[in-house]
């Protein structure tokens, strides 16, 4: 059987570098039962092209943003919502809990999983100190105009975001167009869009990863065993790259810093207005039923409990 | 089978089967042939929605068709006669300019040859060159200016290299420097060219004086704006590019209507529905080429193509030779984007391997994508120059030939002096 | 009123409702662009999806000049050949041209609908609130309305041509 997958992740990316060693792996181990077959760079288009041609298939996968499974398992935009982690280690410590129950979902909408793969925190990024809303509020931020996750992020705010196409993000910084971005230090090193502000908000506004999906109903028809080795050899390939872009976001968040990119630090005061309007947000999305209520409290309940033994050290 | 199908589909092509009809057979065969499912068509189809940059396409078009039902070609020839008269070939170097700037803008989707080359194609010949010349011109300068900042193509090869992170580090802003001398070497030979096609046709030249060019740019004054609105909007960064094609089409609309009056307002929706049936054909063949470069990607067929020349090649100089050759083919038959993410990780290595620097791989990757766009047959620029001026393909294919080879001559001097590319970046 | 006078007085209101929308959405696309432009520079920002939109009304324009280029005979092709055949002949390869582009057509509408289906079951929006198989219906109307165009003239050749185009044979 070959798996055919496409990512928007480039070849020779280190993404595609550890998919493909964990591919050639599969194959070896399974005599050459499973071939998978890449597609990178977004050649065979963005999340919603690709997820149409696996309900033709055409492609039997992608490595996909998990917002974008949202119609298949509406909880997989858990982790998105707005403000909802303020580290890495309120991340972890949700994550090592409740990853599991998002990979049971996704699977029970039809795609097989291997663990999520960490995209990383997206920070405000600007030509100016940002510490309170009502300074965001006069700032001309950018938004990806396909993702309504970050949009509703930030209108949370009270922002009314500018939608621009990606390519017309850099020249946009630079002459002053928009001048503020909601993006992971990574993106924003990789995109040059770092070279244009001189200022980050120590707010994580969102956290974000992406998967590998295989259609179920393919994977379903490998034999028994070979399953088990796919699961077991792209897991371990997941967690890999899931440790590998921890290290990229810190290294990344760092750097950013050493490019002469100051931190901005809300005080805690100015932290809480952020907070209570994202709450607001959150509140928004869970009435409308964008995240079931019991997993959102079940999630809430975790970080209280992180956040108070935290506080009692 | 598959021979034959290829055999079969040349011929409908040459016997006048319109090009989408030819594409979307060839797509919907290799679909068939990969059984995949056929409505991957219409995934293909709409997936043209998701390209950037799409909204810019008919509103730059419907800008230049405003201006070319109007006497704007009359009043940019007396423009140029009365600024640069004392100039030879001053129109031609002045067109030659013109499209690189827009190109840079707009990519090399052909928008230059339907938009600048409708109002250069008649000005070229208004001011006494000849027909075939101005023809081959303005067709093969629908895609200079790729080399140049804020081409889209040059700033994904930067991004695309800088995320494989092999090679040479270098920064998007070394690549754009990169790309000016090969550029400007281009145009110079473009204009050498130029200079010595017309030597025997001598346009009049005449000295400069004041009062004629006085009259002319005041004749021009509604006119004069719209260079300044598009190019000084972007790179003086009022505007984003796809509003600057939106302001453009407004502000001709209400320039040519209202205030020249030389288009009634009641004719508007002719030219409207005229300019839409140049966009359809060109957002549709491009829509249904993303089917057929879909098929081969699929079918992994530049791969295929470069892992041949890869293995029987050893030398640096061979090699680039047939990389140009590859590319100009790729060039002409894939959409631009597509190439680059598709070739780009795989001749990286590769050319690595040989020491060629990636900055200079990139402009030799874009500089050969350039010329790919009207390499004859299939080059897609010599089908629009063919439908806008509504002249036969095979009088594209003689008054673009010439063209062609001096820019072959440039790409050629850019892919084997690197020095070129890389002199400015050195620090 | 015979036959052949009803069919024409259809075709004609077609043609007219085509180009109507065609100009219309033209219309809309300049429009919202420059609206947007007055948005973002007098008030900081934007219509949320606004982008997107204009890229769905940019394919249905394509499709819908595509339509008229079919009724107009001009499509971009090659005519190498045709040139140099005698007449007669050039009036057989142009027929059986028609049929072919006919049939390419069908077979696009035909597995268009597939994808439309797809959509309709998944109920995937664009902008938040537009179906997303709203938008594609466009897709196996404009390549159906194609085909007819194409068999049409198959069995009519020198059919709709406007002023000025020379017929290739
Ligand atoms: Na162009
Ligand atoms: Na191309």
């Amino acid at each position: 059987v070959v798996l055919k997958i496409a990512t928007v992740s480039p070849d020779g990316s280190s993404w595609m570098v550890k998919m493909r060693a964990g591919a050639k792996a599969v194959t070896e181990a399974t005599e050459g039962r499973v071939k998978f077959k890449f597609y990178p760079g977004g050649v065979m288009g963005n999340d919603r092209a690709v997820l149409r041609k696996i309900r033709l298939g055409q492609l039997q996968g992608g490595a996909v943003p998990g917002g974008s499974l949202a119609k298949f398992a509406p909880n997989s935009q858990l982790y998105n919502l707005p403000l909802l982690f303020r580290s890495f280690r309120e991340v972890d410590f949700v994550r090592e809990r409740m990853d599991r129950l998002i990979v049971e979902e996704l699977e029970d909408g039809g795609f097989v999983t291997f663990g999520l793969g960490e995209g990383g925190l997206a920070y405000l990024m600007t030509d100016a100190e940002v510490t309170q809303v009502e300074q965001l509020r006069k700032k001309k931020v950018w938004v990806p105009d396909n993702d309504p996750t970050t949009v509703g992020v930030v209108e949370s705010f009270g922002v009314s975001p500018i939608p621009l196409s990606i390519g017309d993000v850099l020249p946009g910084l630079q002459t002053g167009m928009i001048d503020t971005v909601a993006t992971s230090p990574i993106a924003a090193l990789a995109l040059q869009w770092h070279t244009q502000v001189s200022h980050m908000t120590d707010i994580p506004l969102l956290y974000f990863y992406a998967v590998l999906a295989i259609d179920k109903k393919v994977f379903n028809r490998l034999e028994a065993g070979d399953q088990i080795v796919v699961r077991d050899i792209m897991g371990k390939v997941f967690a890999d790259i899931d440790k590998q872009n921890r290290k990229d976001n810190l290294d990344a968040f760092a750097a950013m810093q050493k490019q002469g990119i100051t931190l901005s630090r809300p005080s805690s005061e100015q932290a809480d207005i952020w907070h209570q309007s994202a709450e607001r947000a959150i509140d928004d999305i869970v009435q409308n039923g964008g995240v079931s209520k019991p997993l959102y409290q079940q999630l809430m309940d975790y970080l209280e409990q992180y956040r108070g033994a935290q506080a009692k050290l | 089978m598959l021979t034959l199908a290829i055999i079969f589909l040349i011929l409908l092509a040459l016997i006048g089967t319109p090009l989408f009809i030819i594409i979307a057979a060839a797509s919907l065969f290799g679909l068939w042939w990969q059984e995949i499912h056929l409505s991957v068509m219409a995934v293909e189809i709409y997936r043209i929605t998701d390209t950037p940059m799409l909204v810019a396409l008919p509103l730059f078009t419907l800008a230049g068709y405003l201006i070319a039902e109007s006497r704007s070609p009359d009043r940019l020839v007396a423009l140029t006669r009365a600024l640069l008269g004392w100039m030879p070939a001053g129109l031609p170097i002045i067109a030659l300019i013109t499209c690189t700037f827009f190109t840079a803008i707009t990519g090399a989707s052909g928008v230059t040859i339907v938009a600048i080359g409708a109002l250069l194609y008649p000005a070229l010949k208004k001011a006494g060159y000849p027909g075939r010349f101005s023809l081959g011109m303005v067709t093969a300068s629908g895609s200079l200016g790729l080399l140049l900042v804020p081409s889209m193509p040059l700033i994904l090869y930067g991004i695309l290299v800088q995320q494989m992170n092999i090679g040479p580090a270098f920064e998007l802003k070394q690549l754009f420097i990169a790309g000016v001398l090969p550029l400007l070497l281009m145009v110079l030979l473009l204009a050498l060219w130029v200079l010595w096609a017309t030597r025997k046709e001598p346009v009049e030249r005449q000295p400069f004086r004041w009062a004629e060019a006085r009259r002319a740019l005041w004749l021009a004054k509604w006119e004069l704006p719209l260079p300044l609105i598009v190019i000084g909007g972007i790179y003086g960064g009022w505007f984003a590019i796809s509003e600057v094609a939106a302001i453009a089409a407004l502000y001709t609309l209400i320039v040519q209507v209202f205030l020249y009056r030389e288009i009634a307002l009641r004719s508007v929706p002719a030219i409207m529905i005229k300019a839409s049936v140049i966009i359809g054909e060109i957002i549709v063949i491009l829509a249904v080429s993303l089917a057929l470069t879909n098929v081969l990607i699929d079918a992994e067929v530049p791969a295929l193509v470069f892992e041949t020349i890869r293995e029987t090649i050893t030398s640096k100089y061979v090699f680039l030779f047939f990389l140009t050759l590859l590319l100009l083919a790729l060039g002409a038959i894939l959409d631009i984007f597509s190439a680059t993410v598709v070739m780009v990780p795989l001749i990286l290595p590769v050319a690595l391997s040989y020491g060629i620097h990636p900055i200079h791989l990139g402009i030799i990757f874009l500089s050969n994508m350039q010329i790919g766009y009207f390499t004859p047959p299939i080059g897609m620029n010599l089908f629009i120059a063919s439908s806008r001026f509504k002249r036969p393909i095979t009088e594209i294919y003689s008054a673009t030939l010439p063209f062609f080879f001096v820019l072959l001559l440039a790409v050629l001097i850019i892919t084997y002096v690197p020095a070129l590319s890389l002199a400015l970046i050195d620090h | 009123m015979t036959v052949k006078t009803l069919t024409a007085g259809l075709n004609r209101a077609f043609i007219a409702l085509e180009s109507t929308l065609l100009v219309m959405i033209l219309a809309a696309l300049l429009l919202l662009a420059n609206g947007q432009i007055v948005l973002r520079n007098f008030f900081g920002t934007g219509i949320m999806g606004a982008d997107n939109i204009m890229r769905i009304l940019v394919l249905w324009l394509a499709l819908f000049g595509a339509m008229v280029a079919t009724r107009r005979r001009e499509h971009i092709l090659i005519d190498l050949v045709s040139r140099s055949v005698p007449r007669h002949i050039c009036r057989y390869l142009e027929r059986g041209v028609d049929v072919f582009a006919a049939a390419v057509c069908v077979v696009i509408a035909w597995f268009s609908l597939t994808l439309i289906q797809l959509e309709f079951e998944d109920a995937t929006v664009v902008a938040g609130w537009l179906p997303v198989w709203v938008c594609q219906v466009v897709i196996p109307f404009s390549f159906l309305v194609m085909a007819c165009r194409f068999l049409f003239q198959a069995l009519v050749p020198s059919a709709w041509l406007p002023e000025g185009v020379q017929p290739l044979c």
